[in-house]
């Protein structure tokens, strides 16, 4: 496979000189969304205010507070990829001058996922996680601290969440794609999510990743969405009983993990037989 | 070299675009690519450039098979498409990012195309208009220095000046191991640089043959009045200031200028004489 630096800095070039004012749109609407944020666990952590929260206002309130930068954050993420990724094939001249760039599919495949889908993804999240941390650690006076709100924060589950909006970014893509011929590619997609990605990576993935508990037994036999109850933990095996359970981390490893891949590996051809 | 073996290619199966469409296109050749509107002479440039998947049959560019779009392959072809959208940048800036991908691109020989198509270098792509644009762009494909030039309606929105020097720079620009294909409706444009005729006509490929060649098979004759036709050896004709121009079989065999656009004109009209006379 030829990968050049070379050629991949400019195609890193290309698109920062295409997209500069969206991109500076976006981040300027992100660091509004993030003051307002800071502003209100300011408001929280100020005495004034603060002190006559009672716990559950509190949660309450940093609830609605996740919710709206949640949204708002990720919207803006969500509609900013969608324009540039729209942007690239809106009429057949523009397609051209990008298909003929002479980089080779993986080179431009690598920066799509990289650069725009997970760059873009990750420096959101480290945003805004950076300035809760900052928020939290110089704004928060002790009183405020004593309420665990921190622990709210704490659990949130950024690599789902990541994985999920890289997601949504790269269907982005492929529904742009899937416009054209979608019968062809709804049943590629279809053989390769049950060939390639469903069965066998999930094993392997699980294995490499994320050791699965000693509890559940073999990592290459256990069943997914599938939970073993043991009474007495110290009489392991001898009487136990399985049942279906829907945690976050079997989705993510077994739908959402399998699904990114796919929809990657769909964007990887569609990149190499996409027509004008 | 290009092979084009029984290419077909459709967007509706029922309504093909070309059909069983074959021909080998040599280097050091200018080759112009004429034919009506919707006849598939932009098709075939996009098929030949990779950007369209023959649907049956095969094309090799040079070894390579377009629809592999390989890294090679987009080195050694540059197509210019009929309405150009540059980025909005500086020139020195598009210059800095794209000849990055081009291994054998000439940045003198850039700069030298630039000041005969009088396009300021330090300007802004954006500021510039359509025409101008697409003398950067042409002047770019050619610094670019790829064994294949694909050029479709290069001439379209040029002013009378700008298509002189384009001609000009397309026989500086040529080597013998190089092939142009330009497709235009503007055959007067390009009669001088063009070395030969492919003319797309009912899917296929009527006319592929040399100026060279027609111009020692066909001829223009001017006549007083229609009466004095010659009826075995006529193609076409039409009223011209002079008398009655005739398109006739060029029967003494002597070298003469081809008349392309009438010649061009005569093959629309009627494509059966053509291929009666002309075809092998």
């Amino acid at each position: 496979m030829h990968f050049s630096l070379k050629r991949f800095g400019s195609l890193t070039r290309l698109f920062f000189q295409q997209n500069w004012k969206s991109i500076a749109v976006y981040f300027v609407i992100y660091t509004i969304v993030l003051l307002l944020m800071s502003s209100f666990i300011w408001a929280v952590a100020n005495e004034s205010i603060g002190a006559n929260m009672n716990q559950g206002q509190t949660n309450i309130f940093f609830l609605l507070m996740d919710f709206f930068i949640f949204v708002m954050s990720f919207f803006g993420l969500f509609i900013l990829l969608q324009y540039i990724f729209k942007r690239r094939f809106h009429n057949t001249n523009v397609t051209i001058s990008y298909l003929q760039i002479p980089a080779t599919t993986a080179e431009k495949w690598l920066f799509d996922i990289l650069i725009i889908s997970v760059g873009f993804t990750v420096t959101s999240l480290l945003l805004m996680y950076g300035t809760q941390q900052f928020v939290f650690n110089n704004l928060f006076s002790e009183e405020a601290t004593a309420l665990e709100i921190r622990g709210v924060f704490k659990n949130l589950p950024f690599l789902k969440i990541m994985t999920l909006f890289t997601l949504i970014s790269i269907s982005t893509i492929c529904t742009d794609y899937l416009k054209n011929d979608s019968k062809k590619w709804n049943w590629r997609s279809i053989g390769m999510l049950i060939a390639f990605v469903l069965f066998p990576l999930n094993w392997v993935l699980d294995w490499f990743f994320f050791k699965s508990n000693p509890v559940t037994g073999d990592t290459w036999t256990r069943i997914p969405f599938q939970g073993v109850t043991l009474p007495n933990p110290f009489e392991k095996y001898e009487n136990f009983s399985i049942e279906h359970v829907w945690t976050l981390d079997d989705m993510f490893l077994y739908i959402g993990l399998p699904t990114l891949l796919m929809l990657w590996a769909i964007h990887y051809f569609k990149l190499k037989e996409y027509e004008v | 070299m290009i092979h084009i073996d029984n290419l077909s290619f459709y967007y509706k199966k029922k309504k093909p675009i070309l059909s069983n469409l074959s021909t080998e296109l040599a280097q050091g050749k200018i080759y112009g690519l004429f034919g009506v509107n919707g006849s598939g002479k932009t098709t075939l440039l996009h098929t030949l450039s990779g950007m369209n998947f023959p649907k049956e049959g095969t094309i090799k560019l040079n070894g390579f098979q377009p629809k592999d779009r390989k890294l090679g392959f987009f080195q050694q072809i540059f197509f210019v498409p009929d309405a150009v959208e540059l980025p909005k940048m500086k020139i020195a800036t598009y210059i800095n990012i794209y000849s990055v991908f081009y291994p054998n691109f000439s940045e003198s020989k850039l700069n030298e195309y630039l000041k005969i198509l009088k396009i300021d270098a330090s300007e802004s792509l954006n500021n510039m208009s359509f025409g101008q644009q697409k003398k950067f762009h042409l002047a770019f494909a050619m610094a670019c220095n790829t064994k294949i030039l694909l050029l479709d309606e290069p001439t379209n929105g040029l002013d009378i000046p700008s298509k002189d020097q384009f001609r000009k720079l397309m026989l500086q620009q040529m080597t013998n191991d190089k092939i142009v294909i330009i497709s235009t409706h503007q055959a007067r444009d390009l009669d001088q640089i063009i070395d030969h005729v492919l003319l797309v006509h009912d899917k296929k490929i009527l006319v592929d043959e040399s100026i060279y060649k027609l111009s020692q098979k066909v001829k223009l004759t001017t006549y007083e009045n229609k009466d004095a036709l010659p009826k075995d050896s006529l193609l076409n004709y039409k009223s011209g200031i002079r008398g009655i121009e005739a398109l006739t079989l060029n029967t003494t065999n002597d070298f003469s200028d081809l008349p392309i656009e009438f010649f061009i004109q005569t093959c629309i009209e009627k494509p059966e004489i053509i291929k009666k006379h002309l075809t092998n």
